[in-house]
C-alpha cells in the first residue's frame, strides 16, 4: 500500500480513467474526447456512490445505538438509508460497466480472434441498449407521475418518493453512455484489426 | 400460445445469451423486455420498472453493500496475517498442519466475511508462498485455499444467502444459522482429508523443522490474534442470533468491527479506506445489478405463466418431492461449473420456488440445499470463480491444471456433505428452527 500513497491525485484519476486506454486506434479526435469524458463521468459518479457507503453504514449503525442505548429511535433513519441505498445502486452501475465488472460467461468470447470478439461484443451491446432505454424511458414516466402526484412513501416519516424513482432513469443513463463508449471502442478495434 | 413453446423459447434464448457472453444482467433485462413485448404488450414494460424498484427498496438487500464493505475493509486490516502467524506456531509441527490450519483460518475468516473472495485472495497471498517454500504438494494447498474462500458464503454472514433469502422469501436469519453446521462439517471433512493424505504420503505436507517451532509461551501469546475476529463474530452473529437486530443492522456493526480491527492493527489509513470503498462499490454494482436483472426476469417468468407451468410439470413427475429436489440440485450443480453463483440463483429460484411450495417441500431446507449446491460451483472446474482468483495470486508456474486437480477432492467432499444434508434434513433445519422462532 506504500506506493499507493506516493501517487499524486492527478495521476490517480488519470490511472482510474485510463482503464481502457486503447483509444489510440480511434481516428477521430471528437470521439476520443467523448470517450474520455464518459469514463471521467462514470469514474467520478462511481466514486460518489462508493463514498455514499459511509453515510449508509453510519446511519444504520447510530440508529441501532439510539434505539437500544438511548431508547429514542428516529423515524427517518430507515427511510433515509433506503434512499441512499437506491442511489448507490444506480450510481455504481455505469462505473461497474467501465471496469467491465458485470458478470458474463465469457469463455466462448475469449476464445475468439480479437476482431470477431469485438464484433460479438458489439452485438451483445444491443442487450445493454435495450435494457437501458427501457429504464430511461419508462423509468422517467414513472418518476414524473410520482413527482406530479407528490407521492410519498408509506412510512411514518413519509418522505417524497420521486427522488428514488428518479434514480432509475439516471442509472440507466449512466449505463447507456458507458455502453455506447464501450461500443465505440469495440468498433474501433474491429476496424483496426480488419485493416491489418 | 402454448406454454411448452414459451418455456422452450425462454430456455433457448437464455442459453444463447449465456453462451455468446452477454453480461448476464443486461441479458436477463433485455430478454425480459423483448419477450414481454412479444407475449404481452408495451404496457407490460412498466413491470420492468416495478421489478427494478422492488430490488432497490427491498430492506434486506441493504445489507449486501455493507457486508461487501466489511469484507473489503477486513482485507487490508491485517487480521488474516495475524491468524496465520498464530496457526503457524500451533500446527506447523504436524504433518500437513499448515494446510489444515489454513482451512481453519479460512473458516474463521468466513465467519466474519460474506463474500467468497476474501479468504482466497488474502490467504492466497499469505499462506500459499509459505507452504510453497516448505515443499508442500501444491494441488493440496491450492484446493484448500480456493475451497476456503467458498466457505465464506456458506458460513454466515453471507451475501449469497441474503440474495437467496430476499429473492425466495425465506428468512435470511434462518438461512444464516442453517449455514453454520454444514459449514463446519465441510471444513472438518477437509481437515480430515488433508491429515489422512499427508499421513500416507509424507512428502506432500512436511512438518516444520525443530528450530522453527515456537515455545509454548510464544504459542499462547500468539493466540491474541483470535481476539479481534471473535469480537467481530460476536458483534455480527450475536445480534442476529439474539434477535436484537436485522441482518442489515448487524452488517453496519460488522463494518464498525472491521474498522476497529484495522485501527488496532494500525492499518486504518484514508488511502486503504478509499480503495476499500471503491472496490466495495464495484462489487456491489456487479452483484446488485445481477439482482435487478434477475428481478426483471422473474417478472417475465411469472407474468407469462412459465413459472406455474414448470411447477406443474415438476409436480406431475413420478419421482416425488425428494426426487424433484434432486433434479433441481443436479441442474444447479451442472450450471455451477459454468455460471456465476448469484446469476444461478437469479435464474433458478423463480422457476424452482413455485414448485417447492406446491409440493409442500420445506422452503428453508430446500433453499439451504440449493445454496450449498450453488457454492460448490465456486470451486468446480472448469469455471469456478475461486479457481481464477487462485490463479491470480498463485506463484507464476502454477497452471490451471494444478488448481483443477487440487480443487476436485475438496468439491467432492462438499458434495458428500450436501448428500448428508439431503439425507438428514435436521442437519440443516434443526439449528435455525431452535434458535429463531
Amino acid at each position: 500500500m506504500a506506493e499507493e500513497r506516493s501517487i499524486t491525485k492527478g495521476e490517480k484519476i488519470e490511472r482510474d480513467v485510463g482503464i481502457m486506454r486503447n483509444d489510440e486506434i480511434l481516428q477521430s479526435k471528437i470521439w476520443r474526447t467523448v470517450l474520455h469524458w464518459t469514463d471521467m463521468i462514470n469514474t467520478r459518479v462511481g466514486r460518489i456512490g462508493a463514498y455514499l457507503l459511509i453515510p449508509l453504514g453510519s446511519i444504520i449503525f447510530f440508529e441501532v445505538i439510539l434505539r437500544y442505548v438511548f431508547h429514542s429511535p428516529t423515524i427517518w433513519a430507515w427511510d433515509l438509508s433506503v434512499q441512499i441505498y437506491a442511489a448507490i445502486l444506480m450510481l455504481v452501475g455505469g462505473f461497474t460497466l467501465l471496469h467491465k465488472g458485470h458478470v458474463s460467461v465469457d469463455v466462448f468470447l475469449m476464445s475468439l480472434h480479437p476482431r470477431k470478439r469485438a464484433l460479438l461484443n458489439m452485438i451483445n451491446a444491443t442487450f445493454c441498449f435495450i435494457s437501458t432505454v427501457v429504464l430511461i424511458s419508462y423509468g422517467s414516466i414513472v418518476a414524473w407521475e410520482s413527482f406530479e402526484m407528490g407521492e410519498r412513501m408509506s412510512t411514518v416519516w413519509e418522505p417524497i418518493f420521486w427522488p428514488v424513482k428518479m434514480t432509475i432513469p439516471l442509472g440507466g443513463f449512466l449505463l447507456l453512455i458507458q455502453g455506447v463508449a464501450n461500443f465505440v471502442r469495440d468498433f474501433a478495434t474491429f476496424r483496426a484489426e480488419g485493416s491489418k | 400460445m402454448d406454454l411448452w413453446i414459451v418455456s422452450l423459447i425462454i430456455g433457448f434464448a437464455l442459453l444463447l445469451i449465456l453462451v455468446i457472453g452477454v453480461p448476464i444482467t443486461f441479458g436477463l433485462t433485455g430478454l425480459s423486455v423483448v419477450l414481454l413485448l412479444i407475449f404481452r404488450d408495451a404496457d407490460a414494460l412498466y413491470l420492468i420498472i416495478a421489478a427494478t424498484l422492488k430490488q432497490m427498496s427491498t430492506d434486506i438487500f441493504i445489507a449486501v453493500p455493507l457486508f461487501i464493505l466489511m469484507a473489503t475493509i477486513l482485507q487490508f486490516s491485517g487480521v488474516a496475517g495475524d491468524l496465520y502467524e498464530s496457526m503457524h506456531k500451533w500446527v506447523g509441527p504436524v504433518k500437513g498442519g499448515l494446510a489444515s490450519g489454513t482451512v481453519v483460518i479460512c473458516t474463521i475468516i468466513a465467519a466474519i466475511s460474506g463474500v467468497a473472495a476474501t479468504a482466497t485472495t488474502t490467504m492466497g497471498l499469505i499462506a500459499l508462498p509459505e507452504m510453497h517454500k516448505r515443499g508442500y504438494y501444491m494441488p493440496i494447498v491450492l484446493g484448500a485455499i480456493a475451497g476456503g474462500g467458498a466457505l465464506g458464503v456458506l458460513i454466515p454472514p453471507s451475501v449469497l444467502m441474503i440474495i437467496v433469502g430476499g429473492y425466495s422469501g425465506v428468512s435470511v436469519g434462518k438461512l444464516f444459522i442453517g449455514g453454520i453446521l454444514p459449514g463446519i462439517l465441510v471444513s472438518l471433512s477437509w481437515v480430515i482429508y488433508i491429515t489422512i493424505r499427508c499421513a500416507i504420503r509424507k512428502m506432500e505436507g512436511p512438518a516444520l523443522p525443530e528450530e522453527e517451532r515456537g515455545t509454548l509461551w510464544e504459542k499462547i501469546v500468539s493466540l491474541r490474534a483470535l481476539v479481534l475476529p471473535f469480537l467481530v463474530i460476536a458483534l455480527v452473529l450475536g445480534e442476529i442470533y439474539g434477535g436484537i437486530c436485522t441482518p442489515t443492522e448487524a452488517a453496519s456493526f460488522g463494518v464498525f468491527g472491521a474498522l476497529v480491527c484495522a485501527a488496532v492493527n494500525r492499518k486504518l489509513r484514508w488511502s486503504n479506506m478509499s480503495q476499500a470503498l471503491i472496490t466495495a462499490a464495484r462489487i456491489t454494482g456487479m452483484v446488485m445489478w445481477l439482482v435487478i436483472g434477475g428481478g426483471c426476469y422473474s417478472v417475465l417468468i411469472s407474468s407469462t405463466g412459465v413459472g406455474a407451468f414448470v411447477s406443474n410439470v415438476l409436480t406431475g413427475l413420478p419421482t416425488g418431492p425428494s426426487g424433484v429436489v434432486l433434479i433441481m440440485l443436479g441442474v444447479v450443480f451442472v450450471m455451477g461449473m459454468f455460471i456465476d453463483p448469484v446469476a444461478i440463483s437469479m435464474i433458478c429460484i423463480p422457476i424452482f420456488m413455485p414448485a417447492i411450495l406446491r409440493l409442500g417441500i420445506d422452503p428453508l431446507w430446500s433453499m439451504l440445499l440449493f445454496t450449498i449446491c450453488v457454492i460448490v460451483g465456486y470451486i468446480t472446474p472448469p469455471f469456478g470463480i475461486n479457481l481464477f482468483y487462485m490463479k491470480g495470486v498463485a506463484p507464476e508456474e502454477t497452471t490451471m491444471m494444478d488448481i483443477y486437480r487440487g480443487a476436485v477432492p475438496y468439491a467432492l467432499l462438499m458434495v458428500i456433505v450436501l448428500v448428508f444434508c439431503f439425507k438428514f434434513p435436521s442437519l440443516l433445519i434443526w439449528l435455525p428452527n431452535t434458535m429463531i422462532k
